[in-house]
């Protein structure tokens, strides 16, 4: 009974854990997610050079 | 070489840690593919807010600090507008508009420098949004400070590049360490050269010491007065004349243009910033763009923008700072012109910043900073 009562209480103590640090992982790939948008669209690089890559082309260097 | 990357994104940025917490969670916007929509809203530069912006969150202990350093209060330039335009008050003058428009645009964020280049040189990322602990010289010092400091470093600016740069192929964070550049000291300083940075000594703590060294001639001069610059460095940069004409192009739209012909000189002057971080009776000086209607052209622009002229004497107190500035001259050489032999210095009277050097228009405050006596040649 008593080594029952070990087990389960290892059991459960392995189960938070598992929950407590397994979702770091899915947690960080939903921010992602919630930028999949802008992820797709900017991650076109093709698309975005086209937008203007030549754009920003000079410097001005002033402070010295 | 593909040149200023200014949208893409790399795929490999989304899975870095920074990528992982999601574009709209620092940039603001809305995650829908309508263009227009999704940008609505947008945060360009999520890290310029308050000095740190969303990076505050994770790395506190570098914004506390970096919200009052140098590179984003502009401390200095505040001075001396503050200085010259005393007593009007900024309220009073179109002066906080145009430190929106030109002034501001120099001020650093986190971005500024580790994601992006910097507002002033238009902006664009660095290497497809890739975050770069270290500043990549080139691209972000350079592109602030590239008409002086780091122009003549690289040697970009017609004289011998720096030396340390040359041969020791050092950057500048191997001088100014991010701790320095995030953290201004000693606090309230408002001029760089009187801030916490390396010093010389610290790497040639034996060819530096006056009266212990095992050079000649830094035994003959005492300690403290004679920055290392006087005697190592080439002949340098400077702007001649004011830099802050406004031209319109569009009605409402005001930039600023750039009228100043390069000057080169080499000016040992005298040295009234002495701190304990620039402690030398000389220096080089290096000339300010500045004169006395350099912003007159400001009061015309508030007449027109609010109905009222400014102040017509806005640069009323113009006699109290000199336009010759100490300089952190970076053209470091081990053998210069000047350091040949003695008489290459002493006796060379054009060597030195005279009255003779002074245009007529220039502040009162100039006239502490010439030598009144050149050192004399000397004779065996």
């Amino acid at each position: 009974m008593k080594r029952k009562t070990q087990g389960m209480l290892i059991a459960t103590t392995f189960l938070g854990l598992a929950l407590a640090f397994g979702t770091a992982g899915p947690l960080a790939a939903q921010e992602a997610d919630s930028s999949s948008a802008c992820i797709d669209c900017h991650t076109d690089l093709e698309e975005m050079d086209s937008y203007g890559a030549a754009s920003a082309s000079g410097g001005a260097a002033i402070a010295g | 070489m593909r040149g200023r990357d200014t949208y893409g994104v790399a795929k490999d940025f989304v899975e870095s840690v920074h990528g992982e917490i999601g574009c709209i969670n620092c940039h603001k916007g809305h995650n829908v593919e309508d263009k227009d929509e999704a940008h609505k809203d947008m945060i360009k530069d999520p890290s310029e807010e308050g000095g740190g912006g969303v990076c505050q969150e994770c790395h506190e202990e570098i914004t506390s600090t970096y919200k009052d350093a140098m590179h984003y209060k502009l401390t200095g330039i505040l001075d001396i507008v503050g200085t010259i335009t005393s007593p009007h008050k900024m309220e009073d003058t179109l002066l906080p508009e145009a430190w929106e428009l030109d002034c501001a645009d120099c001020h650093a964020s986190c971005g500024s420098c580790h994601v992006a280049w910097p507002a002033v040189a238009k902006g664009g990322l660095l290497d497809r949004h890739r975050f770069k602990k270290t500043p990549p010289m080139d691209k972000t010092c350079y592109a602030c400070h590239g008409s002086r400091f780091a122009g003549e470093y690289m040697g970009k600016l017609g004289a011998t590049a720096d030396v340390h740069y040359e041969k020791g192929q050092m950057v500048c964070t191997d001088c100014h360490s991010a701790d320095h550049l995030h953290n201004t000291q000693p606090k309230g300083v408002k001029r760089y050269y009187a801030t916490k940075t390396v010093r010389c000594e610290e790497c040639h703590p034996d060819a530096a010491r006056p009266g212990r060294s095992k050079v000649a001639m830094h035994n003959a001069h005492p300690e403290g007065t004679l920055a290392c610059a006087v005697c190592h460095a080439n002949t340098y940069f400077n702007c001649a004349n004011c830099h802050v004409t406004l031209d319109i192009k569009k009605p409402g739209q005001v930039k600023v243009i750039f009228p100043s012909e390069p000057l080169y000189t080499f000016k040992i002057g005298t040295n009234i910033d002495r701190s304990p971080e620039n402690p030398y009776k000389y220096n080089l000086v290096r000339h300010t763009p500045m004169k006395k209607d350099s912003l007159a052209s400001l009061r015309y622009w508030q007449a027109v923008l609010k109905g009222k002229p400014g102040p017509e004497d806005l640069v009323a107190n113009y006699d109290a700072l000199p336009t010759w500035n100490s300089a952190s001259v970076h053209s470091i050489q081990r053998r210069t012109k000047q350091n040949r032999s003695c008489n290459a210095c002493h006796g060379h009277k054009e060597l030195f910043l005279t009255k003779a050097d002074l245009a007529k228009d220039e502040p009162k405050a100039n006239l502490k900073i010439i030598v009144e006596k050149i050192p004399a040649e000397i004779k065996k």
